[in-house]
Formats: C-alpha cells, sequence, structure tokens
C-alpha cells in the first residue's frame, strides 16, 4: 500500500525514495500519529544527508511547525488517507515550499538551543583604578569581541568620565555585522528587506549611525577605524585583534529564522542562548559572507561617503583613515543569503546536533 | 480535576474578545458560581495559545513559555466547570488539539465540551482583511481576495485564513473522539438582530445564564469604513521600520482602535459582489457538513449563509476626500497625545528636578560626606570590604557591594 504510514516506515530505515517514486510497502500499517508531508520530506532529505538516528527521527515526525504556513499537510495520492471535502488540499512534498519545509527544522533547532544553553558569561572583573575609564559602542559584533577581550584582561567598561571608544570598519561591513547581531538578539527583517527599509528611511542603524553618534556625544568619544590603534587609546598590552563571530549569509539568516521562534521555548534568555549558545555552531568555514546585494549599493556607498566626510570635517577624534568606512574597490566575494542553501544548513545542523 | 471543561477554539471576528473580557473581569464571581476562568491577566489565553501552537507573534511568545501547561494544570485542579477560549486556537493542528483535549482531562473522566462562534463568509472575508490591515500587512484587498481563492492556499494569508476559519475542517482537528453532542456551534446572527443576541447565545452556551455578570467592558473589537482601513494600510507601507510596541499602541490601538472606528459615517467594508457566488457556494457545503454531522447548534446554520452585500466600496479606490478626511482626524489625534505626552514628560522633569534639588541638600551634610568617604576607603581594600560586608549584614541590608 502506498500510504503516508508505508512511506514513514521506509524512511524509518534511511530510505531516501521521494513519495512521487515510492511505490508502496507491506503490509498496511496505521499511523503512529498525525503527520504532514512537511515532516516526512524533512525526514526523507535528511536521510539523504547522513545517517538519522532514531530518536532524530522520532522528534523529525512530531515536531510542531514553527510560525505561520500551512497546518499538516496530507499527501497527494495516500490510498489510506480517505477522501476529505475540506481542509488545505494534499501535495507532493518533493514540491513543497522552502517555508513550508524549514518550519520543523525550526522548531528542533530552537528546542535545541533552548536544550543546550550556552557558555555562562564571563563575570566581568572588577573595574580597577589607575586605567582610563571608557566604554564602547558601534559595530556590535566588534564591540561584543573587544569587550569579551577586555574582560578578559580586566579592563570592564565604566567609571567616571569615561571616553567612549565607537568601533568602526567599513559601512558594508558593519551593516552585515549590525543585522547578524540583531538576528540574533531580537527579531529582524530579512537583509534585503533590511536594507530597503533603511534606504527608503534614509537612515543607518543608530548603532553605526557615526555622524549621529558624534552629534549627540559633543566630546568624551573617539571613533576608532583601525583596531591596531585601539590598544594603545586603552593602554592595554595584550589586547589582540577582535576576533568577531562573522557568521556566512546562510547561517546568519538560519540565525535569523531561529532566533524568530526560539522566544517560545527559551523565553527571555533567548538573546544570550542564540549568541553565546548557537552563533559559534554556524560560525567558521568557508561559507559566503553576508554581503550588500548590488541594488542596494549605490545608497550604502553614498552613506560611506557622506560618513567620511562628516569624520574628516569634525570635531571628533577619530584613530585611522576616514577612507576605511568605504567598501574596498574590488566587490566582495559575498552575498545575500539564498534560500536553498540555508535550507541544507538547517539540516546539516539539526544532523550534526543530533 | 475539573468536572466540565468549556474549550471555545474559535473564531476569530465572531465576539470573542468581548466574551473573554467578560469572563476575565468577572473571574473571582465566576468562581463563586463554581465556574473557573484561569487568568491572571487578560491575554492569559491568548499567550497559551501560542505555547500550544508554537506560534512566535511579534515578541509576545516569549512570555508564552509553558504558559499552556500552568492553564491546563488549573483546571485540571478546579473541582467544577472550566472556560478556555481563545480564538487562534482554530488553527491548532489535530496533534497539537489532541494534546490540549488531553491536558485538559479528556480521557482522564473530565467532560470537554468544544465551542465554536461562527459567523457567514460574507462578513467574515473583509473583517479579516481588515484584521490582517491592523497586524501590518500591506496586501490589497483584490491581492487578498485572489489569494484565498487560490485552491493551493499557498501564502501566508490564505493558509492562515483557511485555518481558522474553515469551519468544518476546524471541527474535524479538534473533535477527536468527542461526540457531536459536545460540540456546539454558536451562530452570529445577522446583521439588524437584537443587539445583545449573541451575547445571549454565548450565555446559553456557556452556562452563565445564572451569573450575574458585570458587562462592562468596551475592548470589543472594533471596525473601521473602507476609507479608514485604505488609510491603515497606506501607513503600513512605509513604517515597517516602527517597533512592534510603537505599531501596536500608537497605530493600532490610538489611530485605528480609538480614533478611525468612531468614524461610522464613511462607507463599509463589504465582500465585493463578484466574489459572492463563491462564497455562497461554499457556505452552502459547510452548512451540508455541519448539519450531516448534527452537532448542537445555538443559533441557526442558516445564518451561516451570508446576505449579499446591498452596496459595496472597493477598499483599494475609496472617496480619497473621505480618506485625506480620516488623516486629518488621524493628526489631530496623533497631536492630541503628543500634547498628553508632552504635559507628562514636563512633570517628570519637575519630579526629575525636586530629587536632583533633594540629593544635593543630602550630599552637603558633613554626615554624608564622611560617610561617603568610609565607604570609598573601605571598598579600596579586601578587610575593608569584609567589615562593610558585616555592617550590612548586622544592618538587614541585602545590598552587597558593587
Amino acid at each position: 500500500m502506498r500510504s503516508a504510514a508505508t512511506w514513514l516506515a521506509h524512511l524509518r530505515a534511511g530510505g531516501t525514495t521521494p513519495w512521487a517514486a515510492y511505490d508502496g510497502g507491506d503490509p498496511p500499517l496505521p499511523l503512529e500519529t498525525e503527520i504532514g508531508a512537511q515532516q516526512l520530506e524533512v525526514l526523507r532529505r535528511l536521510n539523504e544527508l547522513g545517517r538519522v538516528s532514531p530518536a532524530l527521527a522520532d522528534r523529525v515526525i512530531r515536531a510542531d511547525l514553527s510560525g505561520r504556513g500551512h497546518g499538516l499537510l496530507r499527501l497527494a495520492g495516500d490510498e489510506a488517507g480517505g477522501q476529505r471535502r475540506f481542509g488545505t488540499p494534499p501535495v507532493d512534498p518533493s514540491r513543497l515550499p522552502y517555508d513550508e519545509l524549514i518550519r520543523p527544522v525550526l522548531t528542533l533547532l530552537a528546542e535545541d538551543v533552548a536544550g543546550r544553553g550556552a557558555p555562562e558569561r564571563p563575570v566581568a572583573p572588577r573595574r580597577r583604578r589607575g586605567h582610563p575609564a571608557h566604554r564602547l559602542a558601534g559595530d556590535p559584533l566588534l564591540v561584543d569581541a573587544v569587550r569579551s577581550e577586555l574582560d578578559r584582561l580586566g579592563r570592564p567598561e565604566g567609571g567616571e568620565g569615561a571616553v567612549t571608544y565607537v568601533l568602526a570598519r567599513a559601512l558594508p561591513t558593519m551593516l552585515a555585522a549590525t543585522w547578524t547581531w540583531r538576528a540574533l538578539a531580537d527579531r529582524a527583517p530579512a537583509w534585503e528587506d533590511w536594507l530597503a527599509m533603511l534606504e527608503r528611511t534614509g537612515r543607518l542603524p543608530a548603532e553605526i549611525d557615526l555622524a549621529q553618534q558624534a552629534r549627540s556625544a559633543g566630546g568624551g568619544m573617539r571613533i576608532v577605524l583601525d583596531p591596531a590603534l585601539l590598544p594603545g587609546a586603552l593602554g592595554v598590552d595584550g589586547l589582540t585583534a577582535p576576533h568577531d563571530l562573522a557568521l556566512g549569509a546562510d547561517a546568519a539568516e538560519l540565525a535569523r529564522l531561529v532566533t524568530s521562534v526560539v522566544g517560545l521555548h527559551a523565553g527571555d534568555a533567548s538573546p544570550d542562548l542564540m549568541i553565546r549558545g548557537f552563533a559559534p555552531r554556524l560560525a567558521g568555514g568557508q561559507a559566503a559572507p553576508l554581503a550588500v546585494p548590488e541594488q542596494a549599493r549605490a545608497w550604502v556607498d553614498a552613506q560611506a561617503r557622506l560618513l567620511r566626510d562628516t569624520l574628516l570635517r569634525g570635531s571628533c577624534d577619530v584613530l585611522g583613515e576616514p577612507d576605511l568606512l568605504l567598501a574596498p574597490p574590488t566587490p566582495l566575494s559575498g552575498r545575500s543569503p539564498q534560500e536553498p542553501a540555508v535550507l541544507d544548513l538547517a539540516l546539516r545542523t539539526l544532523l550534526e546536533g543530533a | 480535576m475539573a468536572r466540565r471543561v468549556l474549550l471555545h477554539v474559535g473564531t476569530p471576528k465572531t465576539g470573542t474578545t468581548y466574551l473573554q473580557d467578560v469572563c476575565f473581569l468577572n473571574r473571582e464571581l465566576l468562581r463563586e458560581h463554581g465556574i473557573l476562568y484561569p487568568a491572571d491577566r487578560f491575554d492569559a489565553h491568548f499567550l497559551a495559545a501560542l505555547d500550544l501552537m508554537r506560534l512566535p507573534w511579534a515578541g509576545l511568545e516569549r512570555q508564552a513559555v509553558g504558559a499552556w501547561d500552568r492553564l491546563a494544570e488549573q483546571v485540571r485542579d478546579f473541582d467544577g466547570t472550566a472556560i478556555v477560549s481563545h480564538e487562534i486556537l482554530a488553527r491548532a493542528t489535530g496533534p497539537q488539539a489532541r494534546r490540549a483535549l488531553e491536558s485538559l482531562g479528556h480521557g482522564s473522566g473530565t467532560e470537554v465540551h468544544l465551542v465554536l462562534s461562527v459567523r457567514d463568509l460574507v462578513r467574515q472575508i473583509p473583517a479579516e482583511w481588515q484584521e490582517n490591515i491592523k497586524h501590518r500587512t500591506t496586501t490589497s484587498y483584490a491581492d487578498f481576495l485572489t489569494e484565498l481563492q487560490d485552491p493551493t492556499r499557498d501564502g501566508t494569508i490564505a493558509s492562515w485564513f483557511w485555518a481558522v476559519q474553515e469551519i468544518p475542517d476546524i471541527v474535524d482537528r479538534w473533535r477527536h473522539d468527542l461526540p457531536a453532542s459536545q460540540v456546539h456551534l454558536v451562530t452570529v446572527p445577522p446583521m439588524g438582530s437584537p443587539r445583545d443576541l449573541l451575547w445571549q447565545r454565548f450565555v446559553s452556551a456557556f452556562g452563565l445564564g445564572e451569573v450575574p455578570l458585570d458587562l462592562g467592558t468596551d475592548r470589543a473589537n472594533v471596525s473601521l469604513g473602507a476609507p479608514e482601513t485604505y488609510l491603515v494600510r497606506q501607513v503600513n507601507l512605509v513604517s515597517d521600520h516602527i517597533e512592534p510596541t510603537d505599531y501596536r499602541s500608537q497605530i493600532r490601538e490610538l489611530l485605528a482602535h480609538r480614533t478611525l472606528s468612531a468614524r461610522t459615517a464613511s462607507p463599509r467594508l463589504a465582500l465585493d459582489p463578484a466574489c459572492y457566488p463563491w462564497v455562497a457556494g461554499l457556505e452552502s457545503a459547510w452548512v451540508g457538513e455541519l448539519e450531516r454531522q448534527g452537532y448542537d447548534v445555538v443559533g441557526s446554520l442558516e445564518e451561516l449563509r451570508g446576505a449579499e452585500p446591498a452596496t459595496y466600496t472597493d477598499p483599494d479606490a475609496p472617496d480619497l476626500a473621505q480618506v485625506v478626511d480620516a488623516a486629518v482626524t488621524s493628526v489631530v489625534a496623533l497631536v492630541e497625545e503628543i500634547g498628553r505626552r508632552r504635559v507628562a514628560e514636563e512633570s517628570l522633569h519637575t519630579e526629575i528636578s525636586e530629587l536632583h534639588r533633594q540629593l544635593a541638600v543630602a550630599r552637603r551634610s558633613p554626615y554624608l560626606k564622611a560617610k561617603e568617604a568610609a565607604f570609598r576607603l573601605l571598598s579600596s581594600s579586601w578587610l575593608g570590604r569584609r567589615l562593610l560586608g558585616v555592617y550590612h549584614r548586622a544592618r538587614g541590608n541585602s545590598s552587597r557591594l558593587a
């Protein structure tokens, strides 16, 4: 019989035959629980990528479908399915769109994020007297990396008369870093939608709007464009070049999608779990970096030139050449996230974490 | 273990907000009458529904972790009748519905009744589009109608709409092994019916007749006219950078609910007459199926056959003079709101200045100066910090050194 139950048995045994090519199995089986075409197709694709443990297979077929979209979809041609006059028409699972297939995977990844926890955030040491007080602002990935490093060296932020060091770099990279940070820490729109929104409103994100920060800070602020000058400015010998999370384009998008549902599992602990628990799992490798797409390039370049000119004109103390704000002259190898690659990464991350 | 649970799972746009508000406001009184409405905040059942269905909702879901289990536990611990109500539960999948029923005691001795309040599609379709607009959607009415008619139901709007509005399918997902006599359909009366008829039906379905309820709530969902909905849609098209909290409070609450809904003279939203034959066909099929199943009906299934609208104004192309009028009203409302906030801000500034003054006076005190100097001195050494710790403990002060 060609039914969801017999196909499930095939998939549980590691089978990879698509539903459309599946010619049935014996004997007729009752379906253990109501399962959607979404979960079944995800299990099939996981089988294509590697060995799926029985425990993971169980989790997949029982996974809730995160977020909005269809309910559990029935299989077209399920001989045990019977005729139903209502509900969404049955589907061929191999034709399910990306949005539907990724939903059960996101649920499982979010459960993993909540279940695994994150490394304890190191306790910031007491600030010692005698060192110039400082605060950090700017590119959120750089800030996070430098803050950790300074804490490690016994130089936490704060103190009376603290000078604010605004960490900055090429604007396209800062935009990618800001979006990546927001994708991890809060809800964020898709990368290209976000850039389009910035362009329409004519505003840079507050964290990296250096011109606005310089205007509102008055004195007591230094913009750091050359990271090599930061140790000297802070009087810290051992400060190495910051190593930020720098997720690839697809990893950042996957993080954004998991962030959108992890709150259901982890509540207010979500940002910390995503930044310290999940992001390091996605970081590294040879993945294509996130880059500003062609359609937003002109606006971003114009903003970068405006910022540079503002810094050149202004009274703000800048460590490094303002030209560092401009994008490198040659196009980056990066790109925007791509849906098939994001789904593939999601499946592999799930499989590796099981 | 609750003896009886009335589980109200939808549908949206059928007076559910009013019912939930009355239950919440009267929860103590209901309890005195042996009826539990388990909620410590007005949206407790909404959060429980998000948790049950794993549904993110603009960040609110972070407050929902474990909410369904907590609600179900309260129901199980109560000896009497419990009411659980939220319209988005209509969207639950079969396994989620089964989990909900079992967690409320179904199969363990509790008699669970499924309640569905329902309204004809002729009114539900424009009402749902308006609800989408009030939740930041930018889809035009024409595109909305086209998406609903796509048989694949692909797309966020169509999949949600049918999940929460296709009555036979909702009951099918929720019913499991409940007998038809424990499935209750409360129909929304047609236009022109007595104002409190729907409420009387709710009272009947939920067995509230013996409770002298305070009905004083004004949080019923309100509706907008065609030009007003058009205006909110235009706002949505250029406001995606506005934070959800600000959207909720300023656009949905202040503009849509408190300002634009008061403009009742403008043309109302209605079903596009071109869609009427399609909708009437669906309604007939639904009524036939619901009759066949033999559920308990409070009202009449015939009320699910909506009347063809007498008039129609295209909400994608309303009279622009009416839109401008609505926009002017909105600007005035926003300026008034800014004025209220300015007054509040000035009052806070005055308060802060007074606190600063009091602080400055206190700081001039020689006693306080000596105390601060001693604190700084002690804080700078290990022994001093230990002594401060002993002092704080002796005073019963739980604060610790920074």
